[in-house]
């Protein structure tokens, strides 16, 4: 089956399909949301009901979180080894024992309205790394809708910079196309067309030999980054039919974000070092790479869908029959940590950007729907990759929740005769126990993002390197606000059929906040 | 040299198994420890019970059967102990330059027997005030206000806005009783009584004697006139009687052994207590603020 020539293969919501499907597909979208809101109401009403029940499903859960944590700190701490290991590598030598001098690297940069000090930044951070620059096509992208200014911004960019790359492209993709969501999916899949027509079709480039690194504007690569991807590539068992997934690391401005937008950017870089030891369970995010034949035959990204970066993978994962792979690459890119010129400007976009990657569950629609249509995906690996999905998504909304504000639920709703019993007594306590266990892992947070810090800028202040490892107690702050309850609020968007837009999250250079220092 | 593989899936699966294994066996045995199951003789399951002692006394010390168990420190709010055998135990909590509070408890399995102690300073300190009728008395609104409260037997707060009396003071009668905390008190026949009045919410543990509760308990009785009735300043459970011998302070909670604790002893003093903080005290004739 070619689940490309298939309806179902671009499938962006419920009303994209008819009849049954349309029914069943709309269903498979309610899934978690209602899920989430079953657990959650369901652990008020318990409480209430049956308190005694509830207490002691709140402690194991509560167990259920101490050794989650434990197990995948593990993943981290071996992630971090191998991390290390790799930037100590000299990947010139590694690469130079196999054939690569035939590879092109095609870096698509889509950007919006950002300054142009940030495209500078993201070109520079390129050149800076190792590598035969003239084997780099690099293509700028804006959008229509930017307006005129935004074009001229990225021509100045190119006439400083093209002399340096192998080709430099600008495009503009047209606003208001039929069928597309205005995004990043939309903008680099009409990038890559454009690559194609204009230099690799012409050049007689091999679709084969180029990979295609898919960044932000604010991406910027550690030096070895396309050596390692090279590698990998071509080290890879099916080349073809894997993509290559970087850490991302919010580095670049990481001293001067507010602490609490520091402890969510490098929990999202925590969550992916752990899923690299996991790569049965990594599907692409953020930045990411992928072959431009295996993308040129995938039809590009969605462009009907704000989630595109994972979408490719799981695009790719269907049409393959569930013979796709992201392969880990252990080798960090760099980006901007959510940083606004004020305080409470900074905390709305961490907030919205949040939401936008929890809204990536408009995926387990797609999934749960393509495993039915597409019979060809062996059986075990859907119901593995359906549950990794699905209680993936739901413990995000719930989890935190539950664990820091429904602990006391039973104690409050569960009346008088709950209350004479030594189990209320023991829950909050058995909780307290068992968070303060589970939070030693935090300590272990802390000594690897202390560690994964850039120098300090001068005018870094001292107590701001005590507030980096300090800041680990707003991670239950953070867990709630800009964790479960964005992802709530997505999937419940999704639960009533309030389907999001694509929302580009502003990068400012420091440069150009009101204020300088940092405001942590 | 090599890129270094992810951790093998072998390996991630023994972590996992290990993990699995040791969160189901810790569910029931963390579930069976908190409500209160021990292991006992020959490794048969127990099941305990527990008290709680309310007291914010910092220092103050838990005994129990006269063994001391715990010192109550800045940040607590009572005693918790479990891992009690059901059965009937003596509490004592005690600090110096206090009276000793004490009470005979039953422990119950799985439950937690929950009582407040009361700590009453061995000597109370007078401060005087003024002498009633005299120029100092009506100098200042607040010596008015306090001079007012004794101007009638029986009413414990007058508005300071108006002179008359409000509609509404107690008398102390079942039928006009006074009210704080949701608890209605009253005397009737020699006795006085306690009786809560929120049927929407559950019974306080005062009103429970091993975990047995009721709404109303005669809290104190006497052969002898009772006087001035009233609420020890910041307790909902303990309550200032005024008798000839002076004024005491009783539990409202029966457990026994039921303390009936001297606060004052002088014969003919009258007493009031203001807005729930303050207890003033007359005597020959002076106002005094007693100062607990």
């Amino acid at each position: 089956m070619d689940y490309r020539k298939t309806p179902y293969y671009r499938v962006g919501r419920a009303s994209d399909l008819t009849g049954f499907d349309r029914i069943l597909y709309r269903a498979l979208e309610m899934l978690v949301p209602a899920l989430s809101w079953t657990t959650l109401l369901g652990a008020i009403i318990l409480s209430y009901r049956l308190p005694v029940y509830a207490a002691i499903f709140i402690i194991a859960f509560d167990l259920y979180w101490l050794f989650k944590t434990t197990y995948l700190s593990i993943h981290l701490r071996q992630n971090w080894t191998r991390l290390q290991r790799h930037l100590s590598f000299d990947w010139s030598e590694m690469l130079s024992r196999l054939r690569h001098e035939h590879l092109y690297h095609l870096v698509l940069l889509p950007f919006y309205k950002e300054d142009e000090v940030v495209l500078e930044k993201a070109l520079q951070g390129l050149l800076d790394t190792r590598g035969d620059k003239k084997r780099m096509i690099v293509v700028v992208g804006g959008e229509e809708r930017a307006g005129k200014e935004a074009r001229e911004r990225a021509l100045r960019l190119k006439k400083r910079y093209e002399g340096a790359f192998g080709y430099f492209l600008v495009t503009t993709h047209p606003s208001d196309v039929l069928g597309e969501m205005p995004g990043k999916g939309s903008n680099i899949s009409y990038m890559a067309e454009e690559v194609r027509k204009e230099v690799l079709d012409p050049e007689r480039i091999p679709y084969a030999h180029v990979l295609v690194s898919a960044f932000d504007v604010d991406t910027v690569p550690y030096k070895d980054y396309f050596l390692v991807l090279a590698w990998h590539f071509l080290t890879a068992p099916k080349p073809f039919q894997s993509s290559f997934q970087p850490v991302p690391m919010y580095n670049n401005n990481i001293w001067e974000a507010p602490a609490f937008s520091r402890v969510v950017a490098l929990s999202a870089t925590f969550w992916q070092m752990v899923q690299q030891e996991r790569p049965e369970k990594l599907a692409t995010f953020s930045s990411h790479a992928v072959c431009f034949k295996t993308l040129y035959e995938m039809g590009y990204w969605q462009k009907n869908i704000v989630s595109e970066d994972s979408r490719i993978f799981w695009g790719a994962f269907l049409a393959h029959n569930g013979a796709y792979t992201v392969v880990p690459l252990s080798y960090p890119v760099s980006m901007d940590a959510n940083l606004a010129p004020t305080f409470w400007e900074t905390v709305r976009n961490v907030y919205k950007q949040q939401r936008r990657w929890t809204w990536g569950v408009e995926n387990v629609p797609y999934i749960l729907f393509g495993f039915i249509k597409n019979p060809a995906v062996p059986f075990w690996k859907k119901i593995r990759m359906s549950f990794v999905q699905v209680e993936g998504f739901w413990s995000l909304a719930t989890n935190p929740l539950l664990i820091f504000l429904l602990g006391w639920l039973p104690v409050t709703l569960g009346g008088s005769a709950f209350n004479q019993t030594l189990l209320s007594y023991n829950l909050p306590i058995v909780t307290k126990y068992l968070m303060t266990a589970a939070m030693f892992g935090l300590l272990f947070s802390a000594i690897i993002s202390w560690k994964m810090l850039p120098p300090p800028p001068a005018h870094v202040r001292r107590r701001n390197k005590i507030f980096m490892v300090a800041q680990w107690v707003l991670v239950p702050f953070t867990l709630i606000f800009f964790g479960s309850i964005p992802g709530l609020d997505a999937q419940t968007r999704m639960l009533f059929g309030k389907y999001m837009g694509f929302w580009v999250t502003p990068k400012h250079h420091v440069a150009t906040r009101s204020k300088g220092g940092s405001i942590s | 040299m090599k890129a270094m593989p992810p951790m093998s899936r072998k390996v991630r699966f023994a972590y996992f198994i290990f993990f699995a294994v040791v969160f189901v066996v810790a569910i029931p045995v963390v579930s069976l420890y908190a409500s209160g199951y021990r292991l006992g003789e020959n490794f048969s399951l127990v099941k305990m019970g527990g008290v709680y002692v309310h007291t914010s006394q910092n220092g103050a010390r838990l005994s129990l059967n006269t063994k001391v168990e715990r010192v109550l420190s800045t940040f607590d709010r009572g005693f918790f102990i479990q891992n009690l055998k059901p059965g009937n135990y003596f509490i004592t909590v005690s600090k110096e330059g206090f009276i000793s509070w004490e009470k005979d408890i039953r422990v119950k399995e799985g439950l937690v027997t929950e009582i407040s102690a009361f700590l009453l300073p061995r000597a109370i300190k007078l401060e005087a005030l003024f002498e009633v009728g005299s120029a100092t008395s009506t100098r200042s609104a607040e010596f008015r206000k306090i001079g007012e409260l004794f101007a009638s037997p029986d009413r414990t707060e007058l508005s300071v806005a108006t002179t008359s009396a409000k509609a509404l003071s107690p008398l102390l009668t079942k039928d006009r009783p006074l009210v704080r905390f949701k608890t209605a008190v009253w005397k009737e026949n020699g006795a006085v009584y306690a009786s809560w009045k929120d049927s929407s919410s559950e019974l306080p543990h005062f009103f429970c004697v091993a975990l047995e509760c009721k709404e109303t308990i005669r809290v104190f009785e006497s052969a002898d006139p009772i006087g001035q009735v009233d609420f020890y300043p910041g307790r909902q459970d303990t309550l200032l009687i005024g008798v000839p011998q002076g004024i005491v302070a009783v539990g409202i909670d029966q457990t026994s052994p039921r303390y009936a604790l001297p606060f004052y002893t002088r014969h003919d003093i009258d007493f009031r207590v203001q807005d729930n903080e303050r207890v003033f005290i007359k005597e020959d004739g002076v106002i005094y603020e007693a100062i607990i």
